[in-house]
């Protein structure tokens, strides 16, 4: 059975058993950061999420809040709870769980019911991280509609479908969409985040890539200190790439440093002994 | 239930709170479906095609209108302002920012929705002549209005110009595009003989190219027909704005919330 973290969104009122993230996406997602592109970025975002969510499905209930909540948790708890800011000139560790902490006690309006008889419409927050225009507000704020009865969720419509639902509804609910969207922008703007190295706090919000930029800040990586750690555990400690690469970065890492610990006794075992040192040198540190 | 079931459902209930709007072409009272979601976000896109906006608007909301007219009654451009105005209240409420001499200042134009003066259709049956040539005017439908601007936005997107030249040009375009709208007939007296021209047989290429062989100075007199005909169209958007008198624009502004 693998083991599940629980990821408690504070916008759905409920936990969700989450996988931890592995090596192997760890590393494709930092891929995916080294070129940039927001739009791949989010979708392999979701696609980690769909694999690692106990029920697959409740990947529609996730907000654009809950998928940075949850990768944020991820990155404390399977890559480090430290952000390091190391050059030349600087070493600075943050600590992510204080800003973790800060974001998920935010306390904002995660919902809003409105009522335009014989319709009841709820608004939620939106699902994607990438650019938002004001002209598709509704496709991603409407999240359930009520009439006579019955219910349609309308965030887990296809868009063909989110189409002809627009066509139909009428244009005075988009009022209300728009106070939402206002409201939602006004109580972001005490949401700030500073870091060391950067210079003015990071603004964050929903409806800019604010969110996603500051993930791509938490997960990037260098990729070839990734390799190196992979490739020493395999050639030097004979674990198989898919075994790696299931495991989380956290565990390889800790098996990187029992190994060096163990080199390291052994070296002074051999010195006071003038036996063989074993084969292999530890990478640098990751 | 389906989607399509629930989609049948909210139609039920859009045509249940119809419309209802006076039409001054026929002097009566026609009902009209309340403008969808996606029918607001058409409306208010058309400010992005910055040059031809006026166009674009122009035909999206004619064909807003044609799919929300109940009893497909045929409408009139004199009927229009109203409507539109009645489909702005009904989603957006009567109070809009209104432009008065540069500022933007927030009015109620629910006396306008009340308009319900009969036209003088005296003012309407205009011709013009000049010389041996003689024009009737007509006042023409959202319909023909629509396939004109078509047209002309065909034209005006063909041209692959720098936009200072294009806004050059664009001015000149319209103009006889806007002349086209309005000529129902061109008589031409010869000899004893009448040749006549029906607007409507013409090709859209034909139509401008007899416009721009008529002389100035009829094309002219044709213009200042069109500004009266223009004038009473525009007779339901005139409010007083803190003791100001002024014009609703309608566009895609009028349709945003500020």
């Amino acid at each position: 059975m693998a083991f599940y973290l629980n990821y408690d969104s504070p916008t759905q009122q409920r936990s969700f058993k989450i996988k931890e993230l592995s090596l192997r996406q760890f590393r494709e997602l930092n891929k995916y950061i080294l070129n940039n592109n927001n739009s791949y970025i989010e979708s392999y975002i979701d696609e980690i999420l769909k694999e690692n969510l106990e029920i697959k499905e409740d990947i529609f209930y996730f907000t654009n809040f809950d998928k940075f909540l949850a990768m944020f948790m991820l990155r404390c708890v399977c890559v480090s709870p430290d952000l390091d800011f190391l050059d030349k000139k600087t070493n600075i560790k943050v600590n992510l769980l204080d800003i973790l902490n800060k974001i998920t006690n935010f306390k904002f309006e995660y919902s809003k019911k409105i009522e335009l008889l014989p319709f009841k419409i709820s608004l939620s927050l939106p699902r994607s991280f990438v650019f938002y225009n004001f002209l598709n507000l509704s496709d991603h704020l409407l999240n359930i509609i009520e009439v006579e009865e019955e219910t349609i969720y309308f965030s887990c419509l296809n868009s063909n479908d989110r189409e002809l639902m627009l066509r139909s509804l009428p244009a005075s609910i988009l009022t209300h969409i728009e106070d939402y969207y206002k409201s939602l922008n006004r109580q972001f703007e005490s949401l700030k985040i500073t870091l060391p190295t950067i210079n003015d706090p990071i603004q964050l919000n929903l409806f800019d890539s604010s969110l996603l930029e500051f993930l791509k800040i938490l997960f990037k990586t260098n990729l070839s200190n990734l390799y190196e750690l992979q490739y020493l555990l395999i050639s030097k400690l004979n674990y198989s790439a898919e075994y790696l690469d299931n495991c989380t970065f956290t565990e390889s890492l800790l098996i990187l440093k029992l190994y060096e610990s163990e080199l390291k006794k052994q070296e002074e075992l051999s010195k006071k002994n003038n036996a063989p040192k074993l084969p292999g040198m530890p990478p640098k540190s990751l | 239930m389906t989607n399509d079931t629930f989609i049948s459902k909210i139609k039920q209930i859009s045509a249940s709170n119809k419309i209802d709007c006076f039409l001054r072409s026929t002097n009566s009272v026609s009902s009209f479906l309340p403008l969808s979601i996606k029918q607001q976000k058409d409306i208010i896109k058309t400010a992005m095609d910055i040059i031809t906006s006026p166009i674009t608007f122009s035909n999206a909301t004619t064909e807003i209108i044609n799919a929300n007219n109940i009893s497909k009654t045929p409408i009139s451009i004199l009927d229009k302002p109203l409507i539109l105005l009645a489909l702005r209240a009904d989603s957006l409420g009567k109070e809009a920012l209104i432009n008065v001499g540069e500022e933007r200042l927030r009015a109620n134009f629910a006396d306008n929705l009340g308009f319900n003066r009969p036209l003088d259709l005296s003012l309407l049956n205009n011709v013009v002549a000049y010389d041996k040539i003689e024009v009737t005017l007509k006042v023409p439908t959202i319909e023909e209005d629509y396939k004109v601007n078509l047209e002309c936005k065909k034209t005006l997107d063909s041209r692959k110009t720098k936009d200072e030249e294009r806004l050059k040009d664009l001015v000149g375009e319209l103009y006889i595009y806007e002349v086209s709208k309005f000529i129902d007939t061109i008589k031409i007296l010869a000899d004893d003989k009448v040749e006549e021209v029906k607007f409507k047989n013409l090709s859209a290429q034909q139509s401008i190219e007899t416009l721009e062989a008529l002389p100035m100075v009829l094309t002219n007199k044709l213009v200042d027909s069109i500004s009266k005909i223009r004038e009473i169209e525009s007779e339901p958007l005139k409010i007083n704005v803190n003791g100001v008198d002024t014009t609703i624009t309608l566009d895609a502004a009028f349709f945003a919330r500020e």
